[in-house]
This record gives C-alpha cells, sequence and structure tokens, in this order.
C-alpha cells in the first residue's frame, strides 16, 4: 500500500501539468464545449496515450492523464484513447475515440472523433469515423456530441477480441470515474476561489458555515472519487471499476448543484468556467446506463447470480479484506 | 502509488484471524449485541486481551522499543483495527489504549509512567476510559471545567465528565482538567486510576443498549505529580494528536462494509435480495466504505511518513461517517428484525454505532469545519 505518488508518477504529472498550462485559461468568449484539437494532438505527439504501454507502467498512469488533463477548462478526450484502448488493444488509437453503445444514439466526442468503439449485440468493433458521417449536436452537455448519419459499416472494423468485451465495459467505468473525478476537482477549486472573493453581508461568502460545509462535503467526494478511480485502474478488477463509477456517480449530482449554487448567477454564464467541468459531469452522471447500471454491475460482482449464499450462521470473521 | 498488501501485512492478517476463529466463542455475536462498552463485552475484553497479548497481538504493531515486531508500521495497525473493530472489537475499551492512549504516553510520558502503563496495556491487563466531554463542553472541547488544584504533592480534582464509555468497569481514565488559565491554555491531562476515593460513576440509560455511557463525578479527587501526563498547561496539542488518532483508529469502513456483506448474505438466504433498488442500495453502500478505507489509508500512509496531521483526518472521518450510516440505514431498512430480539447480534451493534458515530470522536459538523478552516483554507467569519 503506497497512496502517495511514485517518483515516475511525479514526473508523469508535472509534464502533464506543463502540457496543459496554455489550456487552463477558459476561451475568451463563450464556447460551451471547447475542445482543443491542439491539446489533443500534444496528447498524441508526446505519446501520453501511450503511457501504460512503456515497461513498469500501467493503467493507474492512464488514469492520471485523464485526471489531470479533465481539470483543464479546454476538453481533450483521454478515456477512451489514452486509458481504454490501449489496455484493449495494446497499442494507441489517434483520438479523439467515442464509444457508441446504440447507433441511432448521440455519442460523447463523435462530432470530433476519428475513431469509435461500436457496439453491435454482444460484439465491439473499433472503426475509423469520417467526418462526414456524423451529425454535430449541440446542447446542454460541456463535451461534443455527435450522431451517426447512417449506421456505419462495421465489416471494414476491426472487432474486439471475445475475451475482452468484460474489460471494455470495466475500463470505460474506470475512464468515467476518474474523468468525473477531476471534474469535480476543478469546478471545486473554481467555486473555492469565488467564494473566498465575491464578499455580500460584509463578508467573503466563504466564511458562511452554510457554504463551508457543502463545500467540504464536495471536497471528501472529489477526493474519494479520484483515489477510487487511481485504486480501480491498478486493481483491474470489475468490482473495483463498478464502485468508483458508482461512487462517482453518486455525488456528481451533489457536486453540480452545490458548486453552481455558490457561484450565484455568474455561475450560470459562459464566461464563467464553473460548467464546463459541471455539465460535464451532468454528462458522466448518465454515461454506462448511470448510477443504477454501474451498483447493478457493482452487485453482479458481489453476489453473481445463481450463485448460493453461505449457509449461516457464519463465523464472525467472515468477510474480511483478505479476500479482497 | 499502489493499492496491495506486502507478503508481510497478509500474513499479519491471516494470523489474526486464525487467532480470532480459535479464540472467539461461539456465541459472539450475542457477547457483541449492546456494543463494546457493554457489560458482557467489557467482562470478555478481561478475557480476550490478556490472551490476545500472549499471542503476541495485542501490541505487535507498537515501535520495536516498546515490545512490538520489527518493521511493524503504521498499516500493520490499521490491519489489526480493520479485523477486530468490524466484529464488534472483543478488545472492547482495549482499541483507545492501542489506538490512542499508549501512543501519548510513548511521545510525552515520563520513564515511569511508561513503564507502569504500557506494560500494562500491553499484557492487556487494563481496560480504559477517556474523560473528555463534560455537561458544558462537547463539540467546543476546550472550554471544559472540571478543575484541577495544584496541592503539596499533586492535584485535587473538582468537576464531571459525562458520555464516558467503558467507565463502569474501566481501570483508569484519560482525564482532561483544567489548571490555569483559559480554553486551550489551561488544560492538563492526568491518568487517573477509577479508584481512587471521591470518584462516583453513574449510568446514563441509552436508546442503544445497555452500558453504553456514565457520568462520572470527581469530588476532592487527590492525584499525585507523577499522574500528570505532559506538562501543566500543555494538554491541548497532546489531545489534538490523540483526536487524529481516535477520528480513524476506529476501522469503520471494514465494520461498514462487513455489515453489508453479512446483512445481505442473510437476504439472500431469505430470499429477499432480488429487486433492483435494494440490490443498488447495497452496492452504493459498499462503494461508500470503499472510498472511506482510502480515505483513512490516505491518513495512515501521513503517518508512516511521519507527515504532521492535517485536515485528512477530518476528510477520512467525515468519509467514515456517510460510509457507516449508510450501512445502518441499510440495516434498518431492508433486514429491520436484526434490530429485535433473535436479530444477528454484530448487526445490531453496526447499526448502534451508525446511530453515533456522527457524535463521538467529534461530530461530523465539527469534520466540516476543520476540513474549510485547515483542508481547504476558507475564509473565517471577521
Ligand atoms: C456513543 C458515544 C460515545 C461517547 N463516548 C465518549 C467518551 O467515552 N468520552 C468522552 O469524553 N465523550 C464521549 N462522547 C461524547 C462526544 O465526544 C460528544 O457527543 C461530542 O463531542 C459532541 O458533543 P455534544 O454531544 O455535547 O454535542 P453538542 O456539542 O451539543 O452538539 C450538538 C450538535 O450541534 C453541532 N455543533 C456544535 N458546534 C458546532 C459548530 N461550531 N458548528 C456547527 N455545528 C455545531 C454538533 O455537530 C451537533 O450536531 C461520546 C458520544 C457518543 C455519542
Amino acid at each position: 500500500m503506497e497512496l502517495d505518488l511514485d517518483p515516475d508518477q511525479q514526473a508523469l504529472v508535472q509534464a502533464l501539468e506543463h502540457l496543459t498550462q496554455p489550456f487552463l485559461e477558459a476561451p475568451r468568449q463563450g464556447v460551451f464545449a471547447p475542445y482543443a484539437p491542439k491539446l489533443q494532438a500534444l496528447l498524441r505527439e508526446g505519446e501520453f496515450d501511450a503511457v501504460q504501454l512503456q515497461p513498469g507502467l500501467g493503467p493507474l498512469e492512464a488514469a492520471l492523464v485523464v485526471d489531470v488533463v479533465g481539470r483543464a477548462p479546454y476538453l481533450a478526450e483521454t478515456g477512451v484513447s489514452v486509458l481504454v484502448a490501449p489496455a484493449l488493444l495494446g497499442r494507441t488509437v489517434p483520438g479523439p475515440v467515442a464509444v457508441v453503445d446504440e447507433v441511432a444514439r448521440p455519442a460523447r466526442f463523435l462530432s470530433v472523433a476519428r475513431h469509435a468503439f461500436v457496439r453491435r449485440g454482444a460484439d465491439v468493433v473499433l472503426v475509423e469515423v469520417a467526418a462526414d458521417a456524423v451529425e454535430p449536436l449541440s446542447g446542454m452537455f460541456a463535451y461534443p456530441y455527435g450522431r451517426f448519419k447512417a449506421a456505419p459499416d462495421l465489416t471494414a472494423g476491426e472487432p474486439l477480441p471475445a475475451d475482452k468485451r468484460t474489460d471494455f465495459d470495466r475500463l470505460r467505468r474506470v475512464a468515467l470515474a476518474a474523468e468525473a473525478a477531476s471534474a469535480m476537482t476543478a469546478a471545486l477549486e473554481a467555486t473555492i476561489e469565488y467564494v473566498t472573493h465575491r464578499r455580500q453581508f460584509g463578508q467573503p461568502l466563504g466564511a458562511f458555515q452554510a457554504v463551508q460545509h457543502r463545500i467540504s462535503r464536495n471536497a471528501v467526494h472529489a477526493r474519494g472519487a479520484r483515489l477510487l478511480a487511481l485504486e480501480a485502474a491498478w486493481k483491474g478488477d470489475a468490482l473495483t471499476a463498478a464502485l468508483a463509477a458508482v461512487y462517482a456517480q453518486r455525488f456528481a449530482g451533489e457536486a453540480i448543484e452545490d458548486l453552481h449554487q455558490f457561484n450565484g448567477a455568474l455561475g450560470i454564464t459562459l464566461d464563467h468556467p464553473l460548467h464546463y467541468w459541471t455539465y460535464r459531469l451532468l454528462a458522466l452522471q448518465g454515461e454506462l446506463g448511470g448510477l443504477h447500471v454501474s451498483a447493478e454491475a457493482a452487485a453482479a460482482e458481489v453476489w453473481p447470480e445463481g450463485a448460493p449464499p453461505p449457509p449461516g450462521p457464519e463465523p464472525a470473521t467472515a468477510y474480511s479484506q483478505l479476500g479482497w | 502509488m499502489e493499492f496491495g498488501w506486502s507478503e508481510q501485512q497478509l500474513a499479519f492478517r491471516r494470523k489474526l484471524l486464525d487467532f480470532l476463529d480459535e479464540t472467539l466463542p461461539p456465541d459472539w455475536s450475542d457477547i457483541a449485541r449492546d456494543g463494546p462498552g457493554s457489560h458482557a463485552q467489557m467482562d470478555y475484553a478481561r478475557e480476550f486481551c490478556p490472551k490476545m497479548a500472549q499471542a503476541g497481538l495485542l501490541t505487535r504493531h507498537w515501535p520495536v522499543e516498546y515490545g512490538g515486531e520489527a518493521g511493524a508500521t503504521p498499516w500493520e495497525h490499521m490491519i489489526l483495527s480493520e479485523e477486530m473493530w468490524s466484529i464488534g472489537d472483543p478488545r472492547s475499551s482495549g482499541y483507545m489504549g492501542a489506538n490512542w492512549i499508549a501512543p501519548t504516553i510513548m511521545k510525552y510520558g515520563t520513564p515511569e509512567q511508561k513503564a507502569f502503563h504500557l506494560g500494562k496495556i500491553a499484557s492487556g491487563e487494563v481496560l480504559w476510559a477517556q474523560g473528555f466531554s463534560e455537561p458544558s463542553a462537547g463539540s467546543d472541547l476546550a472550554s471544559l471545567r472540571t478543575q484541577a488544584t495544584r496541592v503539596q504533592g499533586g492535584y485535587v480534582i473538582n468537576g464531571s465528565k459525562i458520555w464516558t464509555s467503558y467507565a463502569h468497569s474501566a481501570d483508569y481514565v484519560y482525564l482532561l482538567t483544567r489548571t490555569e488559565g483559559a480554553a486551550h491554555a489551561g488544560i492538563t491531562i492526568f491518568l487517573v486510576d477509577l479508584k481512587l476515593p471521591g470518584i462516583d460513576i453513574r449510568p446514563i440509560n441509552s436508546i442503544l443498549g445497555e452500558g453504553e455511557f456514565h457520568e462520572v463525578f470527581f469530588t476532592d479527587v487527590f492525584v499525585p505529580d507523577e499522574a500528570r501526563l505532559g506538562e501543566e498547561g500543555r494538554g491541548w496539542a497532546i489531545v489534538r494528536a490523540a483526536l487524529h488518532s481516535e477520528r480513524i483508529g476506529a476501522a469503520r469502513h471494514e465494520m461498514a462494509r462487513r455489515t453489508i456483506l453479512k446483512a445481505v448474505a442473510e437476504l439472500r438466504r431469505r430470499k429477499r435480495f432480488s429487486d433492483p433498488v435494494v440490490r443498488m442500495r447495497a452496492a452504493t453502500a459498499l462503494a461508500l466504505a470503499r472510498a472511506a478505507r482510502l480515505l483513512v489509508y490516505a491518513v495512515v500512509e501521513g503517518r508512516v511518513k511521519a507527515r504532521d496531521p492535517s485536515a485528512e483526518t477530518s476528510i477520512a472521518r467525515y468519509a467514515l461517517y456517510e460510509a457507516d450510516k449508510a450501512a445502518a440505514a441499510f440495516v434498518a431498512e431492508f433486514l429491520p428484525e436484526s434490530l429485535l430480539d433473535g436479530g444477528d447480534g454484530q448487526l445490531r451493534a453496526a447499526f448502534a454505532s451508525g446511530a453515533t458515530v456522527g457524535l463521538a470522536a467529534g461530530s461530523a459538523e465539527v469534520q466540516l469545519n476543520l476540513i474549510a478552516r485547515d483542508g481547504l483554507s476558507l475564509p473565517m467569519k471577521a
């Protein structure tokens, strides 16, 4: 057990912080979902999408990429291109990479994607995405969204091997949790900044206990979500991944509500950066079916269908962590 | 960063489990029903703690110079806490001795205090109580009033403590008093033998079961200088360190996790676990327990690295509060019969623990205050 970053991980984070530095200043004229092709390209040039393929590194390091990049107001797609795809395929796939669970439905990043994983029944097929095959959709989520104009030709794509299909959902849950934790953290920091400087009733807003307590709760959840996402990346098991998604989706709503509340009307303007993170969180809250599907995924791991319950009464020491 | 246990740590956990399986009586669940402070459980601890000491497990996590095992770290301490607290803690208040009383004696005690108290704690022959709260000093602990007045050769103590768990059968109380000075400045700690003349202990009936807590009255109780821990008036710094240990010392995340697993096993045996809402609630409670575990581990990591205690402790404590509450709510809603006669004692005790987790060791709101001030540096009221 070692919860601090090791020197390699620290170096990775520093390099990423350096790389994202020019993208931390929010866009001048309000854009709802400021996708930055330049940031995406820099991540690829710097081989950050290949980080987990390097000797001694793995999905945890990929999750750190998602974590750091997700704190910038400008967007790049990292969840699938940095974390999911290399873990499944053993090689990188130029991003953005979208995931299309149902061909007829909108998907995150599809309007700017170079590749997509498309589900077809039990199969998952990786396809190239041509810009003219997709209809871009704008709306209430701070991600670029798109929908295929027509069902893509999957015969030209690369099907995932059957034994990787369960890993696909597992890794997506890890990516979702890491991205949500990152958004919560950035939104929290922006809010702390606002309530520290904004004064009403002769006090900074952050001095009011009603404000402090809800911000403190969100700090607990942001940190918990981040550690859980990183643990899930490290462990590589389906249960931890599902629990990480559950935790992030369970508290995302509270973060959106509270942090908007404390930024006042300014928080809902396009000029204020808060929505970059909160309206990403809103999208992630419903991703992969939302909380109830993530929770059922966790439940199915701990209490698999068809397995009989242990005969009672159990010894006092039953269920030690030894088995975890 | 990595999330696995070393071979040595796994072996330690296995050893603890083997010891518990051999030692705990078949009716442990009934003994544990009213919690660690009950008469039944304290009586049992008198048997259990010496056995655990003999097996070399009670204080194995201590530094080598105090008889601990070479190479043991705060991780071993946490493993011990997880295996004990999660089943209701057969050490009863022995956990306080291990978690924060002995460590502060190691740090601030005189050689004589160390020789006397640490030896007794390590052999499992004494149980302690915690004399912090008073009728007018709850969350605002530093406003405490129990007076210690200097006299020839020692002090005379007058005043009263309240909500004191374990007092009915504990041997010693870790007592906070006021000497000279206001608020934080005048607090002095004494290690007091509860059999001294002038101490009167009265039970307070609680909704949670027998033995939960007491009032302890001190009338002209003489204690010698040797009973004072640390310097006069310097107790607050010691208490703060102790509170950091206390807040995450009991492995509530592990109790929450096992409560859910135990409750669900029972629900499945009764064919009451197919409803998706119940399954979702169970999984969500498990996620809360897992997050709390990691936040607690972040504090343990700080101890391994000898970092100063920080608001990380309050963050972890608040997560423990959420996890414990979720587990207790699950039991009450979906397996309510476990809160009635004939139910599983460990589940009942876990419910009671969840019902008070927001108050004991500093309330949930106090943790949020500390996170805001010390962790997030939010502005304070002018
Ligand atoms: C099961 C149990 C066992 C205990 N065992 C012991 C023991 O062995 N020894 C011992 O010394 N004590 C013990 N205590 C006492 C415990 O430490 C106190 O209950 C705790 O410190 C809170 O004090 P209080 O109960 O007086 O509540 P109060 O201080 O009266 O607080 C009541 C409510 O007001 C809130 N509040 C108070 N101040 C603030 C503030 N500044 N901002 C926002 N909200 C605030 C609190 O959060 C709480 O919700 C025990 C308590 C329990 C429940």
